[in-house]
């Protein structure tokens, strides 16, 4: 009890005397302000309509997050000085010589400190709940307790202990406080931006990349690893609490208190090495386990087996006694042309297999071999006869006995893994509130194993009837329809039927509001958990409007597409965002698909921000709109953003409907069968995205920035491709052994070559060759040749058109990507004599590139548009022709796999006097001699580009001013110029860098200057003013240049006049206020006949936070008739 | 209650010279003085007394327990007042010393109010009893020091140079509280200041380079400056051939004359009176006169 009462001493008078420091107070108070602030921030978004992504545990989260990370910065200055603070106060020696063990002494200073800070954890927890209280009186947002002090006891304590302990025991061995804290602080740094999220988060003390997001619908999931992992820290702040006691510089009291001390290292030391050895050798064990089951699926791919042609499942889920128990009555027939001795299913290994019965035949028990999740029955099957098994089994989904081709530590496994917002890790489960079993995790007899095949696994499309026991409450989604529900005991049973055969199936029960109505002939029902329910009500009173709306999204997607939703229901399921897939390869191993079910994490839904976003339409519409035509709109545009995301975007294609219209009923085999597999439904969600986007919005014009912006997001990735394109076909590429850059390619040229595809045979045989392809292959495997063939179709049909094959080909083995320029835009009004006026639209296209490529080009007018594909050789010009019945105003050039990353356009201006004649179609190579450009490009590397270069020696002379001219490379800028370029800092004026360029003809050429704009231009002091000279015709004009002005790209310096034959030559200072940069100088001919038309080029600035403003066209005049435009010249 | 030391040596691990040597001594009740020139090894031999730090050889007891072996009790009946003493400035008077006591007394739970209180009334601090020590001066710091160290109610006292940056009017007031606590229990005052010493001590030992080179009661060291200590009037001349031959104790300057105090064994100049010696003229003959003469014997023999 002295003991205890001295430690309580020390204890209580250290935690006052800290709570009394001016230091404690105001990092303390920071510390808990921060988290508040926070707090009523997310408070007062969300009360003014802003989802976060899970409403209830968000507003804990975020707080003891944000405390979390600076509590280690609070525990680095001030705990780290206990024992130093005693000698600077005089009192060390004092308390040395005093009865008490240095066991109590270090105990009661530990807890004191503890005491301090956990004081400041309640504070957060307490201004907290009245933050949340706050917004729920508002709000009416469901409130829960359990994240909070979830959030206390995982995130906030366990990190509190250990940093604690730890700074404790450097602040014992240490006398310099400020060494204590700069090694706590730089230790949390190299945690937080190195360690945090590697290696399974074993250093993640604070939990600080743990995936502990409370879930309304489930909790926080498994959190089984995050509780070990804290532990494993509580032991570990144990061992060095023990140190700080064995450590503190004090003669000790007694060699009991002695061997206390050192029993708590020990005792820390090895529990901490055995929980981390237990963590590892189960993860061993695990990737162990998984590469044995791969095994076995391996051994066994080659196998022939039956396809079932119908479930009849009986289902206990979540019962007392057992997770899941079941009887499955499968008809299975042998498809083969050889009679099979042993049918081979998967069953997940977590799952005991009891008995397998034949329900035909004399014999009805049934010799059966199991390993891991591959079950062999001994049962002979001649071809095209069926038999009918009976499967009883029972247990729980083992989650490591599927998606066997992962590991914790793998790059291409999960969604969001890393960062404070990781969600979890939970790939299948059955609780009383919820399940989840996704096809994959073999929940059920299905027939084959899942690895090892060359081409797929075997194909097997089945009906079913399903009988579900779960207890009451919840409600069932599975494939097909539900038939009956009745009560049975404390229990329900579901019962429901898939009449049209689907290749998996799926199960999720869970608490959820439904939503039911029949759309275009569609049974469609919104399953949505109670808490979430008004982002549905929400269009309650749109509810017609809305269902009209989807009905014609439905019907817009089967005619862009020409596919029909192949179901009787469609699901719309809301899960937790616990849910957690992995990659098989190159593709998702059915990711989350599930036939007739679209699933739709809760986060996703609740960010939607629908109340935020009525309230702003309204605000900014002047004229006073419908309510509910607003609504319709906001769902119109949900619908869109949430189902029909790019591939590149959070959600990934697994939520797309195409999934369920392509994927589904058949199967994909053969050489470049990703083609068909993946790069298809990427493109058919890409122009489901752009087309509906087209249909929905056009005329409106809302949201159109907002699609804008998503296409962005692949332009990192699409240079990198075309890099890597330029080294290997995509023949060569392997998929197995490069399969994040195989699947990467498959997303983009996979699924620009099926626009290519449309773009040469037309919309509308294409949407028919798709069409029929998906009729004539029902339930059968495909290949890329079938759909090429297809696609070329009849040759006598489509003798006009490029050679498909030839083009697929290309696309297939070609290491050539094209780059086009748009040189000539122009068009005029005809008038053919008999009142009828056209306009001919001319447009020349120059390919810059060696490789042959395919573009298309758009005349858009008002209404009409006017559609060609043109193959273009690598250095070839064409000129197309085109008619169009109204006005145009612009053309666009798509181009298809190129450098050029973006639809290059130009605008059209059209004299308003007629020309006699008539308009005509043509396509025509343009001669060299004919060309109206000449464009000269110097780049950094080319050879007309140079840097004076002086030696330094260093000693001898003074420093070079500047230093030289020092080369840069951007690898992911690969396709623009800024690839790579030069830069230098301010110099004295004798280092310029110089483009010359011997130029062919004479006249007036537009002179530009490339412009790399830097990212972070302020930090890198980059120069505000510079200046560059032309010289032209003799003279020199020299401009100042602002770089604020500037844009990224291309920017024209002006029109100026050359001679024939004439070395042109352009300068740029080195004398700056700030770093240059040095990469391209662009010299083009400016076409006599139509000096006015100048093109713009599509030339984005992705990479660069802010676009400095463009030139003044209007100011260009010509550079020996007055200089530059928009520069300040002068000549010299 | 008794402390004995035997053969008591400290070797500091980068030290080639013994801070103590093979010191032997034995306090009793009351106040007990540690004279000595800085560096002597007052303070080692104070830490090691009150537990700071373990001698390299050699033995004490304090009363039936031994410093090495029974720590705790030691500790429980020490109280310690170090040279550099201060407080935690974020408590108030009475709350440092009731954290003391607890330390202290932990065992003795009941009577804390009462033991602060006294503690607080002893050392005249009861009325700043709810002020922040950080607020306190010097003295009061000294006070509260000397507050925290009986606040549990030692046995044995241990002083480090108590008095050092101490008003006179303070150092007057400590020796008095010293002198008071002196009656029930054993004090021992670790000093370079001999007026702390006299007026307190009833024993004192005299510590040089590490060894004990007196030890007995402050009359007997007094007595060996008997008849041999003076005083004279003199000018600067007188006063250098007074310095040559004798130790002068003080100097007291009168306009240009001087009035010197000295000791030492040789004749003193004709105009200089004897005069009664105290405890510090009877240390400096001691230490000035005595000790190397005693010194070069002992070598000599």
């Amino acid at each position: 009890m002295n003991t205890v009462f001295t430690i309580l001493s020390v204890a209580g008078y250290e935690r006052k005397m800290l709570m009394r420091t001016i230091r404690f107070r105001i990092l303390g108070g920071i510390g808990v302000l921060i988290p508040l602030v926070l707090g009523i921030g997310l408070a007062i978004a969300e009360s003014r309509g802003v989802e976060f992504e899970s409403v209830s545990g968000i507003g804990a989260y975020m707080p003891f997050f944000v405390y979390s990370l600076l509590q280690t910065v609070v525990i680095a200055f001030i705990v780290g000085d206990f024992r130093a603070a005693d000698e600077r106060a005089g009192i060390y020696e004092v308390v040395a010589a005093r009865p008490l063990s240095t066991a109590e002494l270090v105990m009661g200073k530990y807890l004191g400190v503890l005491g301090a800070l956990i004081t400041l954890s309640l504070i957060v927890l307490v201004l907290s709940l009245g933050v949340q209280a706050a917004k729920i009186s508002i709000t009416g947002a469901p409130f829960t307790i359990r994240p909070y002090l979830t959030y206390l006891l995982l995130l906030n304590l366990p990190g509190l202990i250990y940093m604690s302990a730890l700074t404790f025991f450097l602040g014992a061995v240490l006398r310099r406080q400020a060494a204590v804290t700069v090694l706590t602080i730089a230790y949390v740094l190299i945690v937080l931006l190195f360690l945090g999220r590697r290696y399974g988060g074993v250093y993640d003390f604070g939990a600080f990349f743990a995936p502990v997001f409370y879930s309304d619908m489930l909790g926080l999931g498994d959190i089984k690893s995050v509780v070990e992992i804290r532990v494993f820290y509580t032991m570990l702040a144990l061992f060095f609490f023990g140190l700080s006691i064995d450590r503190y510089p004090r003669l000790p009291q007694s060699r009991s208190w002695r061997r206390f001390g050192r029993c708590l290292t020990a005792g820390g030391f090895v529990a901490a090495l055995g929980l981390f050895l237990y963590i590892e050798s189960r993860d061993a064990s695990d990737l162990s386990y998984r590469t044995a089951q791969l095994e076995v699926h391996e051994r066994y791919a080659e196998q022939p087996t039956v396809a079932v042609t119908h479930y009849s499942l009986d289902l206990e889920l979540a019962a007392a006694s057992t997770p899941l128990r079941s009887r499955a009555v499968l008809s299975v027939s042998n498809p083969h042309s050889v009679p099979l001795d042993t049918l081979v299913f998967s069953l997940n290994p977590g799952l005991k297999l009891r008995s397998v019965n034949a329900q035909d035949g004399d014999a009805p028990a049934v010799n059966w071999r199991r390993e891991y999740g591959v079950v062999r029955v001994a049962r002979t099957l001649q071809p095209d006869s069926m038999a009918t098994l009976e499967f009883v089994y029972a247990g729980s989904i083992d989650l490591s006995g599927f998606d066997l081709r992962r590991h914790p530590d793998a790059k291409r496994l999960q969604k969001r893994r890393a960062g404070p917002g990781r969600k979890g890790d939970l790939t299948a489960w059955i609780r009383g509130n919820s399940v989840f079993l996704p096809p994959r995790s073999r929940w059920y007899p299905s027939p084959g194993v899942d690895y090892g095949h060359e081409d797929g696994r075997p194909l097997s499309f089945a009906t079913a009837d399903l009988d579900i026991s779960l207890p009451a409450g919840l409600e069932v989604i599975t494939q097909g329809v539900p038939v009956s529900r009745k009560q049975v005991g404390g229990r329900e049973v579901h019962t429901w039927e898939v009449k049209r055969p689907v290749p998996v199936l799926s199960l999720n029960a869970g608490v959820y509001n439904v939503y039911q109505a029949e759309i275009h002939h569609i049974q469609c029902a919104v399953y949505v958990h109670p808490a979430h329910a008004r982002q549905v009500t929400f269009f309650e009173d749109a509810r017609d409007d809305a269902l009209e709306t989807l009905g014609e999204i439905l019907d817009s997607v089967e005619q862009e597409t020409g596919l029909a939703y192949p179901y009787e229901r469609l699901s719309v399921v809301e899960v937790p965002f616990q849910v957690q897939w992995y990659y098989d390869g190159w593709e998702e191993a059915g990711g989350l698909a599930q036939p007739g079910v679209l699933m739709l994490e809760e986060d996703v839904l609740m960010r939607l921000n629908l109340q935020r976003r009525l309230k702003w339409m309204q605000r900014r519409q002047r004229r006073n709109d419908d309510p509910a035509r607003i609504k319709r709109d906001l769902l119109v545009s949900a619908v869109l953003r949430t189902f029909l995301a790019r591939e590149s975007s959070q959600s990934g294609i697994y939520r797309s409907p195409v999934a369920q219209l392509w994927s589904f009923n058949k199967g994909f085999e053969g050489q470049h069968h990703s083609l068909l597999k993946r790069g298809m439904p990427v493109y058919i969600q890409q122009h489901l995205e752009s087309s509906l986007q087209q249909s929905f919005y056009s005329r409106r014009g809302r949201f159109r920035g907002r699609f804008r912006r998503n296409r962005g997001v692949q332009s990192v990735s699409w240079d990198t491709i075309t890099s890597k394109m330029r080294e290997r076909s995509f023949a060569e590429l392997d998929p197995n052994d490069d399969a994040e850059l195989y699947r990467a390619v498959v997303d983009a040229k996979g699924a620009s070559m099926f626009g290519m595809m449309q773009a040469v045979v037309g919309d509308e045989t294409f949407r028919d060759v798709v069409s029929g392809f998906e009729e004539a292959n029902q339930h059968a495997a495909v290949d890329f040749g079938s759909f090429e063939r297809a696609a070329v179709g009849d040759s006598s049909r489509r003798t006009e058109r490029p050679n498909l094959h030839r083009l697929v080909s290309d696309w297939l083995h070609g290491t050539q990507v094209p780059g086009y320029t748009l040189t000539r835009a122009k068009a005029y009004k005809v008038d053919d004599g008999w009142g009828m006026m056209t306009y001919q639209v001319i447009v020349r296209i120059r390919n810059g590139e060696p490789g042959r490529g395919f573009v298309q080009i758009r005349a858009m007018g008002t209404e009409d548009e006017a559609v060609k594909g043109v193959e273009i050789e690598g250095g070839q010009e064409v000129e197309v022709g085109l008619i169009l019945w109204e006005r145009p105003s612009r053309i666009s050039v798509e181009p298809f796999f190129a450098r050029n990353r973006r639809v290059l356009m130009a605008p059209l201006r059209i004299p308003e006097q007629p020309m006699d004649g008539s308009a005509t179609t043509y396509v025509r190579e343009v001669a060299p001699d004919e060309t109206g450009l000449t464009e000269i490009i110097v780049d950094n590397d080319d050879e007309g580009f140079e840097m004076p270069v002086r030696r330094v020696r260093r000693y001898l002379r003074p420093q070079l001013k500047g230093d030289n001219w020092q080369e840069r490379q951007l690898p992911f800028s690969f396709g623009r110029y800024e690839n790579n370029f030069r830069w230098k800092k301010p110099g004295d004026g004798a280092q310029p860098a110089v483009w010359t360029a011997r130029l062919p003809h004479g006249g007036d050429y537009d002179v530009y200057y490339y412009f790399v704009h830097p990212r972070f231009s302020r930090r890198l002091r980059v120069a505000r003013e510079f200046s560059l000279a032309v010289c032209h015709g003799g003279e020199v004009d020299t401009l100042a240049i602002e770089a604020d002005k500037l844009k990224g790209g291309w920017n024209v310096l002006g029109r100026y006049r050359f001679e024939e034959g004439e070395l042109a030559r352009v300068e740029l200072s080195d004398r700056a206020d700030g770093r240059l940069y040095a990469d391209a100088v662009r010299w083009r001919y400016v076409d006599p006949d139509h000096p006015e038309e100048v093109y713009e080029e599509d030339l984005p600035s992705w990479n660069f936070g802010r676009r400095g403003r463009g030139g003044d066209r209007s100011g260009q005049g010509g550079g020996s008739r007055g200089g530059g435009g928009q520069w300040r010249g002068r000549s010299r | 209650m008794r402390i004995v030391a035997t053969g008591l040596t400290k070797i500091y691990p980068k030290g080639t010279v013994p801070a103590l040597d093979n010191v032997d001594l034995e306090i009793g009740q009351g106040t007990f003085g540690l004279l000595g020139p800085n560096g002597a090894g007052k303070t080692t031999l104070i830490k090691i007394l009150s537990t700071q730090m373990a001698p390299t050889s050699g033995r004490v007891s304090v009363g039936a327990w031994d410093l090495q072996t029974n720590r705790s009790e030691v500790r429980g009946s020490l109280g310690y007042l170090p040279q550099h003493f201060g407080s935690y400035p974020q408590l108030t008077a009475w709350e440092f010393l009731d954290y003391m006591d607890r330390l202290a007394a932990g065992r003795r739970r009941n009577g804390r109010r009462t033991r602060v209180r006294g503690a607080l009334e002893n050392v005249g601090l009861y009325d700043a009893r709810d002020r922040r020590t950080g607020t306190f001066s010097g003295g009061m710091m000294r006070r509260l020091g000397i507050a925290q160290a009986i606040v549990g109610d030692p046995e044995i006292l241990v002083v480090d140079e108590p008095t050092v940056g101490l008003d006179p009017e303070e150092r007057i007031r400590f020796r008095g509280i010293l002198a008071r606590l002196s009656r029930d229990r054993a004090i021992l005052i670790s000093t370079h200041i001999v007026g702390d010493i006299s007026s307190t001590c009833d024993d004192l030992a005299v510590l040089n380079a590490g060894r004990i080179v007196y030890r007995g009661p402050p009359e007997a060291l007094v007595d060996r400056a008997n008849g041999k200590t003076w005083r004279v009037q003199t000018d600067d001349a007188g006063f250098e051939a007074i310095s040559r031959q004798f130790l002068v104790v003080t100097v007291a300057v009168d306009g240009g004359r001087m009035d010197l105090r000295f000791v030492g064994d040789g004749q003193p100049p004709d105009n200089a009176e004897p005069v009664s010696p105290n405890l510090e003229d009877a240390y400096v003959y001691f230490m000035g006169m005595e000790l190397p003469e005693r010194d070069a014997g002992e070598q000599g023999s």
